[in-house]
């Protein structure tokens, strides 16, 4: 069951697909001298050494609910602990807030090594880098001086609160309601559902991002508003204060990614919890797509992790397991599986299909990193217009091939994949939510169809 | 499928996976050809086996794809008959 990360095959897809031009046409010089190559060799080492391990007792004990507070799974502290000490939180982030300015492809393709090795591991950091970019990108000066550097760190983490029993696909029927209290903050009240790492043991201090609606705010998507709520209230000396009115409810039994909390939250059981607008008021979904955005792709390349790490374990077992005589064998005796046309036939179906979204999800983070350095405004809008066209792509594909790689990987072991101790139906229960979460894939194709497409031709180019 | 999201706008969201799917194949199988293209070193074999795999054995499925993004529709309308008969 050991993962092994393929950091020189991922550093030639980052590059083709992304770095190298994003570097030549001058809009990433920090990458001269082999400073990716350098950075994807040392995280595929954490995701290897460290990371890996960690991804069985995720799924055996998984995360833990008792009176409102939630245990993740043994060893989980320590190694992220040790990950946010790396410097690892913070490689997208600008400089400015305590990050290292690095392309998102850069930090994609690190990502896909540590997803790997734990896909629910990771999505606590995924999460977090989606509520850092939502913050830098429309928080007040105030709110980023105090949040910003230690979510970018990594010594708080942050969550994404939108759906509710009654709105899920729908976010514009979401209820949950935010009041003005008077002195500029807001007191929310209301129940969200489903929301990973709303709750934990990781970190000293969680961060929500939530949607609710003011009480005189339009009907629909107009009338939403993002706040930030914090799980303990921060004082003016960056010092922890006192329990926001926040708390966890439960956590779900579900199928799959076990190690990540899905939490039911409850804001203002009391008097309100107290939040802080971020953007403007009624502009609030407008603010969560910087995050969603962002989030999509993770989520797409979280089919392409598991499709990876599924061939590994597959290809192994295939070399060890023998039966039956293949055509033209030369060997004595049965031969391994691997030799059977048909095993070889789904062994390349997993490895194509699994470089075949890296390389689409790759592209996409290129084109967000062009949208976000080029200068030229042309060049800036055709970008822009490039990375949200092939998000849908990149999220929808990505995780449908993620479930059918992990579903031969399955296939290929016989009934020992059937059987958990192999791991390899663990792939398969992991990878099925992320063609369900950030948008369902039926979400992502009307996206496509009704919204991308027409956008304009040069996106195609 | 431009034309028909703007002028039929339930005839695209019937077929808009098909699309979807159509997308990803498409631009995955180009991918893995540019990457056979420029891999010069010991990694060339293994990507241009991958390419040839990748063409002959889940391109073609973008056939039955295409067919399925330019008709669907008309079957749509008489689909209430079996799922709330
Ligand atoms: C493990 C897990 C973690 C999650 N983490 C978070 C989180 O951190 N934060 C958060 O806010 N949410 C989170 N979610 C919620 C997730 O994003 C939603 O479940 C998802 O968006 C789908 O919403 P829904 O469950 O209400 O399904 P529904 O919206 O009820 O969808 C049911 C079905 O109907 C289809 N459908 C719905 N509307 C349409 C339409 N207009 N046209 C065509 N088909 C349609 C859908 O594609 C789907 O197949 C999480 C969910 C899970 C299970």
């Amino acid at each position: 069951m050991s993962f092994t990360a393929p950091f020189a095959d991922i550093t030639f897809l980052a590059k083709l697909f992304g770095l190298d031009q994003l570097e030549t046409e001058g809009l990433a010089p920090e990458l001269a001298d082999g400073l990716a190559e350098a950075i994807l060799e040392e995280a595929g080492k954490f995701a290897t050494d460290r990371i890996a391990p960690l991804n069985r007792i995720g799924d055996t004990i998984g995360a833990r609910f008792d009176n409102g507070h939630v245990t993740t799974a043994p060893g989980w502290i320590e190694t992220y602990r040790d990950w946010a000490q790396g410097g690892w939180n913070g490689l997208t982030a600008s400089v400015d807030h305590g990050g290292q300015g690095l392309p998102h492809l850069l930090h994609l393709a690190c990502s896909d090594m540590w997803t790997s090795a734990s896909m629910a591991f990771m999505l606590g950091p995924m999460l977090t880098s989606g509520a850092i970019d939502a913050l830098a990108a429309h928080g007040s000066d105030e709110l980023k001086r105090i949040y910003l550097a230690k979510l970018v760190s990594g010594e708080w983490m942050g969550t994404m609160n939108l759906t509710e029993p009654q709105a899920g696909s729908d976010v514009g029927a979401l209820k949950t309601r935010a009041e003005r209290t008077g002195d500029g903050t807001y007191r929310i009240t209301g129940q969200k559902i489903y929301i990973t790492y709303g709750e934990h043991d990781m970190t000293e201090n969680i961060i929500h991002l939530v949607l609710a609606r003011l009480p005189d705010a339009p009907q629909g998507s107009r009338g939403i508003s993002l706040f930030l709520v914090p799980k303990f209230l921060v004082n003016k000396d960056g010092s922890l204060g006192a329990r926001n009115d926040v708390r966890c409810a439960g956590l779900e039994s579900k199928l799959g990614i076990h190690g990540s909390p899905t939490c039911t939250m409850i804001y203002g059981d009391e008097s309100g919890a107290i939040g802080y607008l971020i953007g403007e008021e009624n502009r609030g979904l407008n603010a969560m797509f910087t995050m969603m955005n962002a989030a999509r792709l993770g989520v797409g390349l979280q089919g392409v992790a598991i499709g990876e790490r599924a061939y590994q374990l597959a290809l192994s077992y295939a070399k060890e397991r023998k039966q039956g005589r293949a055509l033209n064998t030369k060997s004595e005796g049965s031969s391994a599986i691997i030799e059977h046309a048909d095993i070889r036939r789904m062994l390349m179906l997993m490895r194509a299909k699994t470089d075949a979204a890296r390389a689409i999800c790759y592209m996409t983070a290129a084109a967000i990193d062009r949208a976000h350095r080029e200068k030229d405004a042309q060049k800036k809008k055709q970008a822009e217009e490039r990375a949200a066209l092939l998000t849908p792509v990149a999220k929808s594909w990505s995780t449908d091939i993620g479930i059918e790689v992990a579903s031969l990987g399955i296939q290929i072991h016989g009934g020992m994949g059937f059987i958990e101790a192999s791991g390899a139906a663990q792939h398969l229960r992991d990878a099925r939510i992320a063609a369900i979460y950030e948008g369902t894939n039926g979400i992502q194709a009307i996206d496509l169809v009704t919204r991308k497409i027409t956008l304009s031709d040069q996106a195609f180019s | 499928m431009i034309d028909r999201a703007k002028s039929r706008p339930a005839d695209a969201l019937a077929s808009a996976t098909a699309y979807q799917t159509l997308f990803g194949i498409t631009l995955g199988g180009i991918a893995l050809v540019k990457a056979a293209l420029a891999d010069q070193g010991p990694t060339a074999d293994k990507r241009i086996a991958l390419a040839k795999f990748f063409a002959e054995q889940i391109a073609p499925e973008s056939g039955g794809l295409e067919k399925i993004v330019k008709d669907a529709a008309s079957a749509l309308s008489t689909i209430d008959s079996v799922l709330f008969a």
